[in-house]
């Protein structure tokens, strides 16, 4: 150290001030209200060649990255250690294999191409210019690269930005998020305020932002003052051979890819109306919101990547457009492992003019997301295609809902599909003393997929088991919006378009549930629940195979009908749109779902009604409702039950799938 | 590991220079260790923030991030600016109509009970709010 003069008189000096002024910093406050979103005008932006937006865009291969005739310029980043990491990487590889999420096999890398592999490694080693990768991404223009070579970066100079720089005050604006909002000039002049690594996509643009307040936006449609594309159809991604080689970690390095996460920004790596932006083969964890955040942006596409322990969401996209997300693990995450939230409006409730087709504008597809509080959600996650991937082992799977009506564009949520996936064993206790995982949100314990208010949404050709207490749960939302009377003064009457009750039209076909692909049976709690909300219409089930293959062991509250193929009030209907397909209500649900999500009157019901945060027991061949507590379980179906008290009458406990679990100590 | 100077970048530049960017260097992980060690582990543990006007904290934390150990822990007044924020938070406009929030004194209350369990010790505040908007209309009005 004496060598480097650090000790030595001026040395020290700097030292000192630098520490000093260092350490005066504040300490990280961590978070912000986010500004009014809008949805990206769906169309290519044609004043940049090739064009932004309006596609999923292409992934330029790495080896490219070397061709100074292609269209942009490349900026490396690397590390001291990267290629002596990635050689490290490319031995494994050889030998014992790899793979870019759990459930993929391992495969072994062969010889030709570790060797390629390393050798445009060692050409892009010696173009490295940068060790930091937000200098490499704030001097990179439209169409430009920043590929990152293997290694963990922490980026300390965006560490050191405060979380509220005082000069970036004047940015601040009011949203219909609630005042003080960040605006995109915020963003555009403070990009490292909240995020370790930020795209800024676009310029300011030449006009003011419309006004916005809590109680009043513009439409959502299009985002108003767009300024012209600086960093449209960027690509940044890692060079390893596969996403562990490149770690973006914005908290504690020496938790790994766990906890604690110990977060030091908000955000991992944001990508702000970046237009055309590619993202793979790394690894973003532990940021205190979420590891990558893609906001407001036409066309996007993430490839070979990991998210880890974030407080909130592993990847979060938000008002985005034309986006794929493939191949990816998200594990740890105190939300949701993916999230394609306030999406466009692009489904059945889409306003023709501006999206004249029906189209799916998310795709998510080959993930693992697994121990997480959720595996997925979206609230008002609009027209996503959620399709071919693994959840699994997160305290529920799959939940898509409306209840943040006022704060995300697009209510209610609808048109989703979700095909083809396999949703099993999400029986984490996310709230056990102990847990690795900070869970954000109440979600129950052993949930396959849960909607809560959504509308026109399709379920159909997944594995669904061993989900011990549901394999899938319906519930409406029946007030996201105010419904006069009202106490709040000024509340309008809840009737437009019927818009006042969601969770209709919801259809769940060509499942196979509580058997394993292979045909292993591994029964749900119950495969399907619905709350049979009063005035819901056109929700149904048919063509789902039960335990045994066959339509008749489907188990489900309410019962199947008496009829196969018919919809009888009472009975899951499985006729779509019959007359008899219509919700008229079932009290007892709904005080244990007023149990579980409201719980704020003193009123004279017990707020131990909810039981969603106890670990169901594993429920019996044929499903037994999935109950008890810890070790203690329930009659198996067929029992005599014998539990019988005056609230465990009240939860419809004796035959029924509201089990008295949460009375069972005390009888 | 930390990131660190990419290794041939003192040959791009003049020797002094190289010298002069390998002593800041040096400075600057020697600042990163002095600060790693000095600021807590995460947030949940460090000292109040200095916020800009208009951002509400709870328990030293904005309502983006607070959850129910950050309102344990909230003063009073916290709590009370909290409250109103939420209400017009979440309470934003839709395309037919406001959406629905609590009032401060409910949303006091499901704050209050809800993060007594010890399983809702991180459940973030907001998002509470919003699950028990969604329901008010069936919780028995005399308990309001």
């Amino acid at each position: 150290m004496h060598r480097w003069g650090l000790f030595s008189g001026r040395g020290t000096r700097i030292t000192v001030i630098a520490c000093t002024l260092g350490l005066s910093v504040p300490a990280m406050a961590l978070a912000h209200v986010e500004r009014t979103s809008y949805w990206p005008d769906p169309r290519p932006d044609t004043s940049v060649k090739p064009a932004a937006g309006g596609a999923v865009p292409k992934a330029r291969s790495l080896a490219s990255a070397l061709n100074k005739k292609a269209p942009g310029t490349t900026r490396v980043v690397c590390q001291t250690g990267s290629l002596s990491r990635l050689r490290h990487s490319i031995r494994r590889a050889e030998s014992a294999g790899f793979n870019n999420r759990p459930t993929e096999p391992l495969r072994k890398l062969r010889k030709k191409a570790g060797t390629r592999l390393l050798r445009i490694n060692q050409k892009l080693y010696k173009r490295c210019r940068y060790h930091l990768i937000q200098p490499a991404v704030t001097a990179s223009h439209n169409d430009d690269r920043v590929v990152i070579m293997p290694g963990i970066y922490t980026e300390p100079e965006s560490r050191a930005v405060p979380a509220f720089p005082p000069q970036c005050e004047k940015y601040r604006t009011e949203s219909d998020h609630g005042s003080g909002a960040v605006s995109y000039a915020y963003q555009f002049n403070c990009p490292n305020a909240q995020s370790l690594v930020a795209v800024i996509g676009r310029a300011l643009g030449p006009g003011q932002d419309p006004p916005t307040s809590p109680t009043g936006r513009p439409d959502p449609h299009g985002i108003p003052n767009l300024g012209g594309c600086i960093r449209c159809n960027m690509q940044v991604e890692g060079s390893g051979v596969d996403p562990d080689d490149t770690v973006i970690d914005a908290g504690r390095v020496a938790s790994g890819n766990g906890a604690p996460i110990g977060s030091k920004k908000d955000v991992g790596l944001k990508a702000d109306r970046a237009d055309g932006i590619v993202i793979r083969d790394m690894t973003v964890r532990h940021a205190a919101e979420h590891d990558v955040y893609i906001l407001e942006t036409d066309g996007y596409r993430m490839a070979r990547m990991k998210f880890f322990y974030a407080g909130e969401y592993g990847a979060l996209m938000f008002t985005s457009d034309h986006g794929l997300t493939d191949t990816c693990e998200a594990a740890g995450n105190g939300d949701s492992g993916v999230y394609p939230g306030g999406a466009p409006d692009t489904g059945t409730r889409r306003d023709t003019h501006y999206y004249p087709a029906f189209r799916l504008n998310q795709e998510i597809t080959h993930c693992d997301s697994h121990h997480n509080n959720l595996g997925y959600s979206g609230t008002m996650g609009n027209a996503t295609h959620v399709v071919d991937n693994n959840f699994y082992d997160n305290t529920t799977g799959i939940a898509t809902d409306s209840f943040f009506a006022g704060g995300h564009p697009g209510y209610p949520q609808d048109s989703s599909l979700f095909e083809r996936n396999r949703i099993y064993s999400n029986n984490f206790n996310v709230y056990a003393p102990g847990s690795d995982v900070k869970s954000a949100v109440p979600v129950p314990i052993g949930v396959g997929i849960l909607i809560a208010g959504g509308d026109d949404d399709t379920i159909a050709g997944n594995d669904i088991y061993d989900n011990w207490r549901r394999g899938t749960m319906l519930i409406a939302v029946p007030d996201a919006i105010s419904c006069a009377p009202n106490p709040d003064e000024g509340a309008p009457p809840c009737t437009p378009q019927g818009a006042a009750t969601t969770s209709n039209g919801d259809r769940y076909y060509d499942n196979v549930m509580s058997r394993t692909p292979d045909g292993k049976p591994m029964p749900n709690g119950v495969d399907f629940w619905w709350d049979e909300f009063p005035s819901n219409t056109g929700d149904c089930w048919f063509r789902n195979q039960g335990i045994n293959g066959t339509t008749a062991s489907i188990t489900s509250d309410p019962p199947p009908p008496p009829v196969e193929g018919t919809s009888v009030p009472k009975f899951l209907p499985e006729d779509c749109g019959a007359p008899g397909d219509v919700g008229v209500g079932d009290a007892r649900k709904e005080s244990v779902l007023v149990g579980c999500v409201a719980d704020f009157a003193q009123g004279d019901y017990d707020a131990t009604v909810c039981d969603w945060f106890a670990p169901p027991s594993r429920p019996a061949a044929g499903g037994s409702g999935g109950g008890g507590i810890g070790g203690l379980s329930l009659p198996a179906p067929g029992d005599k039950v014998t539990l019988t008290t005056s609230l465990c009458d009240l939860l419809g406990g004796e035959g029924g799938t509201l089990d008295c679990s949460p009375f069972l100590r005390r009888i | 590991m930390q990131s660190v100077p990419a290794p041939h970048l003192s040959g791009l530049v003049p020797r002094r220079a190289g010298r002069r960017a390998a002593l800041l260097v040096v400075v600057a992980a020697a600042c990163t260790v002095a600060l790693a060690s000095a600021l807590p582990i995460g947030h949940e543990h460090g000292p109040a923030p200095w916020a800009p006007p208009g951002v509400a904290l709870v328990g030293g934390l904005p309502l983006q991030q607070a959850r129910c150990e950050q309102w344990l822990g909230a003063s009073q007044a916290e709590r009370s600016r909290a409250l109103n924020a939420l209400h017009g938070v979440v309470g934003g406009p839709t395309p037919f109509g406001q959406a629905t929030a609590l009032t401060p004194p409910e949303a006091e209350r499901l704050f209050d009970r809800t993060c007594s369990n010890g399983y809702a010790r991180y459940f973030l505040l907001y998002e509470l709010y919003t699950r028990a908007s969604g329901f008010r209309s069936l919780v028995d009005p005399s308990g309001v």
